[in-house]
């Protein structure tokens, strides 16, 4: 494996956790840092982040005034029903969203590295054209939902590498690209001789595989997951998430996961940002989330999905439809669905607020103290995490 | 490769149907063609001139239609189309003397026309929304209006009034036809304006086939994997037009078809030589043999071009070259 590129040096020679639950507990957002502030271990820093569809009266908001942050090697879980902006949110950091998407506000920071000059940080939202291109799969690289419809029909798997290679590495022969897309395949567990295959002539776990391979290439520090095995069978979808997490501890490149399947989320993601109706509701690490969440959303989220591992339990879903975003409920967008919701829900709109003595952050009013309004017992469990240590689940491939 | 025996088979067997077809259509007309020539001729007939006749039609009436059918195959394979009753030369010479002038001035137009709609529509549908789709109103006019008269129209403005462009006919009267530079150079000049009235009216067709492609092809994932993959913008708009221009290969064939056929009216007004003037004036008259000539010629062209394309297909889009397993 050669790495050629600093920042991957730099982010292998941090520690990079192993496949457990997540033990780190983040501190509170840095909300002191400013523009230039050094990044440190942040790669990714978006703020205030507002994403329309449309212009002028006919805009609609699909990402209203959204925060979020990643650490190197880390992994952020984004969770949301359909047209919750999920996707949106993160395309449109990656400057990928098309018209009619426009970014209305806020920043993207991304941490290339550092070296003797100093720290590399670049504002993707107002990035040139030019220094995307460098950025993008090179620094961050992307797999999406449907690998058939993502890999070019008409070109060979091998010429796919062949194009990233000869864009970004000019420097290397023919037999170096060859030999490079050879040693990715291999890594995701497929022969050489599927080079030669045209997309089509494929399975679909072998398209995914491929999808990851192509999204190594260049050793990026960041690659993010769109709903990356939603279109694969359950077994094929557990080995290749194993198989990523493998790759993920011997690469040491952070990850962005975006995916409605909330408890697969839980234990993969080191962090878990929850989005409802184009919100941020509610923010927590992945245990915590899980043990103990705090926004209805959530909990309903959470019951939708059996759980990978344990007992069998009820599924009770959520009532109702996600919201039409151009005719969102007055205040809090989830309460006309929310089994909890008091008056005060559907006239003013709960803010992101961090829940005293803990690094977690909900958008409701059942946790703002002067309700006086008593927190449902379901939305008012204790995460075990501190208690007792995690369980690794490095028998996800089973 | 199997996959091409297997199409040629195919077209092989089309041919077959089509000249069975052909042989037969005059035998299924009302009245007997024979005594249609003969009277059309109005003069006195030679038995030279019947027998010409009968061999032309299948080679002797009094065999059975079987034998006649296998007559006639045998007389095809030899190059042999029977004689013009009209015009007194063989079919085969009167069709070699038209043809090339058909399938060069229709067949160039048809390609440049192809070239620049299906270029400029990957471009209009990348840049979808910008002020180049004023472009699509325009050439659809020119589609709109009625070919004849807009040939008409570029006839008198740029070659009688302006004299931008020589008219009437394929070359320059006082040269005599050869391969020699002087009458080349005189039968690209003369081309011009009809290729050009060509184009003009049928680019449309191809520009927005081509720019409504791209447009659902740019949505697709694999562009926004070629963006977000970095590749440069020209590379990004290739791995979409490469995918977009399926479809219109497979209309080029149907166009190139019409090729033949379809060159009546550029024919007319032009007063250029070719295969359209001669199949009206062999309907007209009712010259059976000279009729049967130039179907068997469409025929032959069309095939041909339908093979072109399905195997210029094979070679661009790999998913076609799935077999069926049997």
């Amino acid at each position: 494996m050669t790495t050629d590129s600093k920042g991957v040096d730099a982010v292998v020679a941090n520690e990079v956790p192993p496949l457990t639950l997540p033990t780190t507990t983040y501190g509170p957002i840095a909300a002191t840092s400013h523009g230039d502030a050094a990044m440190g271990e942040r790669i990714l820093d978006v703020r205030n982040f507002s994403v329309d569809y449309g212009w002028g009266e006919n805009a609609v908001r699909a990402v209203d005034d959204v925060d979020v942050h990643l650490n190197r090697s880390k992994v952020l879980g984004i969770a949301g029903e359909s047209g919750s902006g999920k996707s949106t949110l993160v395309y449109a950091i990656t400057r990928l969203l098309r018209a009619p998407g426009v970014i209305k506000g806020g920043e993207a920071r991304f941490n290339l590295g550092s070296d003797d000059e100093g720290e590399h940080v670049i504002d993707l939202v107002n990035a040139s054209e030019r220094e995307l291109r460098s950025v993008r799969w090179s620094s961050i690289s992307i797999v999406l939902q449907s690998a058939l419809s993502a890999l070019n029909p008409v070109v060979r798997v091998g010429a796919q590498f062949e194009q990233v290679l000869k864009s970004h590495r000019k420097d290397m022969s023919k037999q170096q690209r060859r030999a490079r897309a050879a040693e990715l395949l291999a890594m995701v567990g497929l022969e050489e001789n599927r080079l030669d295959r045209y997309p089509h002539e494929l399975s679909g776990g072998q398209r995914q595989r491929i999808m990851i391979a192509l999204a190594l290439t260049l050793d990026p520090q960041l690659v993010i997951m769109d709903e990356p095995t939603t279109a694969l069978d359950v077994v094929t979808q557990r080995e290749i998430i194993s198989e990523l997490f493998e790759l993920r501890s011997q690469f040491g490149f952070a990850m962005i996961f975006i995916t409605h399947d909330l408890s697969l989320l839980t234990e993969l993601a080191d962090e878990i940002v929850v989005m409802y109706a184009g919100a941020l509701v509610e923010r927590a690490t992945a245990r915590d989330l899980y043990e103990a969440p705090r926004h209805p959303y959530t909990l309903g989220l959470l019951n939708s999905f059996p759980p990978m591992h344990g007992e069998h339990t009820e599924l009770s879903g959520i009532p109702g439809s996600p919201p039409d975003l151009a005719h969102l409920p007055t205040g809090c967008s989830f309460h006309p669905r929310c089994q909890f919701a008091m008056a005060r829900c559907a006239n003013e709109r709960p803010p992101l607020v961090e829940i005293e003595g803990s690094s977690r952050s909900v958008a409701c009013w059942l946790h703002v103290g002067d309700t006086g309004a008593a927190v449902p017992v379901e939305l008012n469990r204790v995460a075990a995490s501190n208690a007792s240590p995690s369980e690794p689940v490095t028998e996800v491939s089973s | 490769m199997r996959i091409i025996a297997r199409r040629l088979a195919l077209y092989a067997l089309t041919f077959w149907v089509a000249i069975t077809v052909n042989f037969l259509l005059p035998h299924f007309m009302p009245g007997n063609p024979l005594q249609t020539m003969i009277g059309k001729l109005q003069t006195e007939v030679t038995p030279q001139e019947i027998r010409a006749i009968i061999l032309s039609l299948g080679g002797g009436l009094k065999g059975s239609l079987m034998s006649q059918y296998f007559t006639y195959i045998g007389q095809l394979l030899h190059g042999n189309l029977g004689v013009s009753i009209t015009q007194s030369a063989t079919v085969s010479s009167i069709l070699i003397s038209h043809v090339p002038w058909t399938i060069g001035l229709i067949g160039v137009s048809t390609v440049i026309s192809f070239l620049v709609g299906t270029i400029s529509g990957a471009l209009l549908g990348w840049t979808r929304g910008s002020r180049l789709d004023s472009l699509i109103p325009t050439a659809t006019f020119f589609q709109a209006v009625p070919y004849f008269f807009l040939a008409t129209v570029v006839l008198l403005v740029f070659g009688s009034n302006l004299h931008w462009f020589p008219v009437l006919g394929a070359y320059s009267q006082n040269l005599i036809p050869g391969w020699h530079w002087p009458f080349v150079a005189s039968l690209l000049r003369y081309g011009e304006l009809p290729i050009l009235s060509i184009v003009l009216s049928s680019v449309a067709g191809w520009m927005l086939g081509m720019r409504n492609m791209m447009i659902t092809m740019v949505a697709e994932d694999f562009v926004l994997m070629a963006i977000a993959m970095g590749l440069p913008k020209r590379k990004v708009i290739w791995a979409a037009a490469r995918n977009a221009v399926l479809p219109s290969i497979a209309n080029l064939s149907l166009a190139i078809g019409l090729v033949v056929s379809g060159a009546l009216l550029v024919e007319l007004v032009f007063n250029y030589p070719g295969v359209g003037d001669l199949l009206l004036n062999a309907i007209q008259s009712q010259d059976y043999p000279l009729i049967q000539g130039i179907f068997l010629c469409i025929t032959l062209t069309v095939l041909a071009a339908n093979l072109l394309a399905d195997l210029v297909y094979l070679w661009l889009d790999p998913r076609t070259r799935t077999e069926v397993a049997p």
